[in-house]
């Protein structure tokens, strides 16, 4: 895991606990981001997309309304949706398997349960640099690939069907421009 | 089973988007151990506000605790309350290195998630609150001693009945 120069990173913090605000605010300052929203609640969330355009963001599973799960899926998926591939960590604390299995459904890019360490935390956010996951827009879902080590180099037989293939277009993808596209600030 | 490749089925689309997060940091020389303890130190500075913010916490579930609530859309709505503020405090416990705040919370939210609200016991509710109050303010840090250990078994055996 490398150092990071994180100072330019705008981060969006949702959590109806305002504490964990606060300790978020304190360990994201203590990696050296400077620029923090924090929002009570998944609307005021979505709202900050469009205003505050994050980075990335954190987002708490239980909130008042729309809770943690259907906030990603509309980062996601909705038509609206101005940032549907930003990074977001998702942060439950509970230690249900079918929270943890709906968030990656709904398209989380990391998964944390509560308590956060500071380790805990540095390292979500460098494995979203470092280990980026191709994007997949299918029938169902919308979010990272699922499966987060993708074995290009696989000699083995085939067990799945379409794998090859999702082999083939993933190594073709992951040598093209990581960062053609849109311009952005 | 064939291994001639299959098409990537119709209307998935596999992609990847541009890494803004990378493109926006640079890597720095400084050992990753420096930053986690900058953010620790920084982390630090809300340690004794946890305490205090606990105590409060505790005092309100008390106060809501205290009230009769006779209509049983407000016994629910009380009950979601306290549920979702003991979860707020198992979260934090850990954080803190106050890791029994985090089991004893636990056990009060799994508690109040699972039995039915007209059903709920006051002295059981009562117990785990008085429990994270006495860790609080004895300052238990870590896992505690096994008086305080069989405590903690003792209020999840309790809220298991």
């Amino acid at each position: 895991m490398r150092s990071y120069d994180f100072s330019r990173l705008r981060t969006l913090v949702v959590d109806d606990d305002r504490h964990m605000r606060a300790i978020y605010t304190k360990i994201l300052s203590g990696f050296g981001i400077r620029t923090i929203l924090d929002v009570a609640d998944a609307i005021n969330g979505l709202d900050a997309l469009a205003a505050f355009r994050p980075d990335f963001a954190i987002i708490d599973y239980e909130l008042p309304g729309m809770d943690g799960i259907e906030f990603l899926r509309t980062v996601r998926t909705s038509p609206a949706s101005l940032e549907p591939c930003m990074p977001i960590l998702f942060i439950t604390g509970y230690a249900d398997a079918g929270i943890v299995r709906r968030a990656r459904d709904a398209g989380a890019n990391e998964i944390m349960r509560k308590p956060i360490t500071v380790p805990d935390l540095y390292a979500r956010l460098a494995a979203m640099i470092e280990r980026p996951r191709p994007f997949v827009r299918a029938p169902g879902y919308v979010g990272p690939c699922r499966r987060r080590h993708a074995n290009i180099g696989y000699a083995g037989v085939e067990r799945r069907a379409g794998e090859t293939e999702f082999r083939r277009n993933l190594a073709q993808r992951m040598n093209e421009v990581a960062f053609g596209g849109r311009g952005r600030r | 089973m064939s291994d001639t490749p299959k098409p990537t089925p119709p209307g998935v689309d596999i992609f990847e988007p541009p890494n803004f997060l990378k493109a926006k940091v640079k890597i720095l020389d400084t050992p990753v151990e420096a930053i986690i303890g900058n953010a620790n130190s920084s982390l630090a500075e809300l340690r004794a506000h946890y305490e205090a913010w606990t105590l409060e916490e505790v005092e309100r579930l008390y106060d809501l605790l205290a009230r009769r609530w006779t209509k049983s859309t407000e016994r629910a709505l009380v009950s979601d309350m306290m549920r979702r503020t003991a979860n707020d405090m198992r979260g934090r416990g850990g954080t803190f290195e106050y890791p029994l705040v985090s089991q004893i919370a636990e056990s009060l939210c799994d508690y109040l998630g699972r039995v039915d609200p007209a059903e709920q016991r006051e002295d059981i509710i009562r117990a785990h609150l008085d429990a994270i109050q006495a860790v609080i303010r004895q300052k238990i840090q870590g896992p505690g001693d096994p008086t305080a250990q069989a405590i903690v078994a003792g209020l999840r055996k309790a809220a298991l009945r």
